[in-house]
């Protein structure tokens, strides 16, 4: 057994190797994207072009009988959510684990979502690791589950857990081969005549998860020193309260945070005068509770929004219980330290970025942009200011063509600015609709080569997959031409003259245009 | 223990956390770094944090409890003073780096500052100001010679290690330097 400092993401790779998994497929996105970055320096691993398509993929090679994961940040598991709703009716062949990794706090994303609601309405267990150790040992275990009980398992993540180091102990691999493949429609084609007895089976795996998780290992309880105050919790959320509130407190650590052990809670509650749930986001444990009678304190007190801090919770749960205070905790005193406070450094484009170029010009020309998720999102902010509008990825072609519908005059002055990856991702669906329904809408796709933001991963346009093997380049001009786009052009975004004039001329265009902007990422 | 790196992204906070965290952990010490990446990380204000103990819960110092704070950018490390601890130490570099439509942030001399981008350059590369910092601090730090230049090697590339053990020691030296001006 070796130590190592992991990162979480790392640890979770590392527990995928363990536990024999041989294929991985996810689409990049912060906090999740090194999970997939370090199990290819184990494993097979790809970089595909959507979280749906990687989620299918997955699917697909479970169905073969392999071990498949696919790991993905909060608003990636709404692109893949179609296909899981239904991989929990049909189960699964090889053991398949999906990471996803909530960003509380919003470091790095357009939403704050909670995506335990999605285990619940999945209705497939959710594991939650609070330390680099948990996230390799629980990846192991999601495994073990999902092949046990015939189910596609969750691992949720989230940014501190994801991105922070701890001393893991590594393991060995496990041989795991490929499982039969079976022809078993019954099993794996979900008609409404497979599905009506598949939900059926899947109530039953519920009770029988529950079961489960009423006595699993992972729910671990910590005796305080003091029986007044009991906290449930998971994640970083457990690891915050367990630093707050120090020796004094009972814990309650739930491993598995659905289906929710509400009798081992209540339990656990019985033996402390009040119950506390300490969960960041959502009062996903809490309405649970209180649902089956166990009375809990929690949200009307605590905030829905971010994460929690050590000081928030000894302020909200400790100041009613004087002299609970842990002493290796002094508090800070602001008076000791003075000096002006600096204005905020906010993320900015850097230095030689082509997409200064590009912004440049929209912002001479006074457009109205609607943008889309990628390093070119932080036009939007000073000194640029130069976007209007960001929603998710592909949301600025799909939805350029509503606006357009809704206000033909603003055709003139209006675009869509959208990265190669993110029109990889869901901005070709969105430029088709246009073509077919046409608006004379004008797209920019800023081609930089690379998946940005997230650290630059390759995609389709680079020529090169995650294992570092050759790929075919895509032909972004013929792609366009092909849905039937007439106007396509293609510019330099360092010749901001040539692409102002260009621009001016497709905004006037009374049919769609695509304005390919090509520069390869200044930092490549 | 803790332990605050303050920084610009792209500057080598995240090494240095590393670096730090090894060391505790050689020591058998629980330990936790928390690290920045993704969207804040481009050119924005990177706060890195290490902790080392019995067992450490959370990976985030909280305000007023640092025993450190390594500042890469003066401007980044007069932003996260609050994280120190009244007696807490701090060694700074004089590196200041412009906030876009705001310019330069005047130094409010909080600090003694080291000029880590001059040692680093020093050294033989100026991306090194990191390590000359590591240096610098390691003085109040209780390991050895032996146990940074282990921990140096198994965490970066071996073609670097040569480059940053040098920026290490010029950042020895400083300590030397700012007390005989105290």
């Amino acid at each position: 057994m070796e130590k190592r400092l992991m990162m979480g993401n790392e640890a979770v790779a590392r527990g995928l190797y363990e536990a024999g998994c041989s294929f991985v497929s996810s689409y990049p996105g912060t906090p999740s994207t090194e999970i997939t970055k370090f199990s290819s320096e184990y494993i097979y691993a790809e970089w595909a072009v959507n979280e749906k398509v990687a989620a299918e993929a997955a699917i697909g090679a479970s169905l073969a009988g392999a071990r498949a994961f696919t790991g993905m940040k909060h608003v990636g598991l709404n692109v893949a959510a179609d296909p899981l709703f239904t991989a929990s009716y049909t189960g699964v062949n090889g053991g398949l684990v999906i990471a996803v990794a909530d960003d509380m706090g919003c470091h790095s994303s357009q939403n704050e979502q909670d995506s335990r609601h999605y285990a619940r309405a999945m209705k497939l267990p959710m594991l939650e690791p609070c330390n680099s150790q948990e996230c390799l040992d629980f990846t192991k275990l999601a495994f073990e589950l999902s092949e046990e009980f015939d189910t596609p398992v969750l691992l949720r993540l989230s940014t501190r857990v994801s991105h922070s180091r701890s001393i893991v102990m590594i393991g060995e691999p496990k041989d795991a081969p490929l499982k039969e493949y079976v022809k078993n429609p019954k099993k794996w084609v979900m008609t409404p005549s497979g599905a009506r007895p598949a939900h059926e089976r899947v109530e039953e795996r519920m009770a029988e998860l529950t079961d489960y998780a009423e006595g699993a290992e992972v729910n671990t309880v910590e005796w305080g020193s003091e029986s007044k105050i009991g906290v449930v919790s998971s994640g970083n959320a457990y690891c915050t309260a367990r630093e707050a509130l120090g020796d004094g407190v009972s814990y309650c650590k739930l491993g598995i945070v659905w289906p929710l052990p509400v009798e081992a809670i209540q339990e656990f509650g019985n033996t402390v005068d009040e119950l506390w749930v300490v969960e960041e986001l959502d009062d996903f444990i809490e309405t649970h509770c209180v649902k089956n009678g166990v009375k809990v304190r929690g949200k009307a007190e605590l905030s829905l929004l971010g994460e929690y801090s050590v000081e928030q919770l000894q302020k909200v749960i400790l100041d009613e219980e004087s002299g609970q205070k842990p002493s290796s905790l002094p508090q800070s005193d602001p008076d000791t330290i003075s000096g002006d406070t600096p204005p905020n450094r906010p993320p900015i484009l850097c230095p030689g970025c082509p997409h200064w170029g590009t912004f440049n010009v929209l912002k001479k020309l006074d457009l109205t942009v609607l943008g889309d998720i990628g390093c070119y999102t932080l036009a939007a902010g000073p000194p640029l200011g130069a976007m209007d509008f960001c929603v998710c990825m592909g949301a600025s072609v799909s939805s350029l063509h509503g606006f357009l519908k809704a206000r033909p005059d603003a055709a003139k002055q209006t675009v869509a600015v959208i990265g190669d990856s993110t029109f990889h991702h869901s901005g070709m669906t969105g430029l088709l609709n246009i073509v077919y329904n046409q608006t004379p809408a004008t797209i920019l796709i800023l081609d930089n080569a690379v998946t940005g933001m997230t650290g630059h991963q390759p995609n389709p346009g680079t020529g090169v997959t995650l294992k570092g093997e050759k790929a075919p380049i895509l032909d972004l001009e013929a792609l366009c031409k092909g849905m039937g786009v007439n106007r396509v052009s293609t510019v330099d975004p360092k010749d901001q003259q040539k692409l102002e004039t260009i621009l001016k001329e497709e905004l006037a265009a009374p049919e769609p245009s695509v304005v390919i902007v090509r520069r390869e990422c200044a930092i490549l | 223990m803790n332990i605050v790196i303050a920084g610009v992204g792209g500057q080598g906070s995240i090494l240095a956390a590393k670096i730090l965290g090894s060391l505790y952990m050689e020591r058998g010490l629980d330990v936790k770094v928390n690290e920045v990446h993704g969207m804040s990380q481009r050119g924005g204000t990177v706060v890195t944090m290490v902790r080392a103990g019995e067992q450490v819960y959370s990976p985030l110092v909280a305000p007023g409890t640092a025993d450190l704070l390594i500042g890469l950018e003066l401007t980044e490390a007069v932003r996260a003073v609050s994280y120190l601890k009244p007696d807490g130490k701090s060694f700074v570099s004089s590196r200041t780096i412009s906030i876009a439509g705001q310019g330069v942030f005047a130094d409010p001399g909080l600090f003694q500052t080291i000029n880590a981008l001059e040692l680093a350059e020093k050294a033989g590369n100026k991306r090194c100001e990191n390590t000359v910092l590591l240096g610098a601090a390691s003085k109040m730090l209780d390991f050895t010679q032996d146990e940074w230049k282990k921990v140096f090697r198994f965490s970066m590339k071996p073609e670097l290690f040569e480059v940053n053990y040098h920026a290490f020691l010029e950042g020895c030296k400083v300590n030397e330097i700012l007390e005989s001006t105290n």
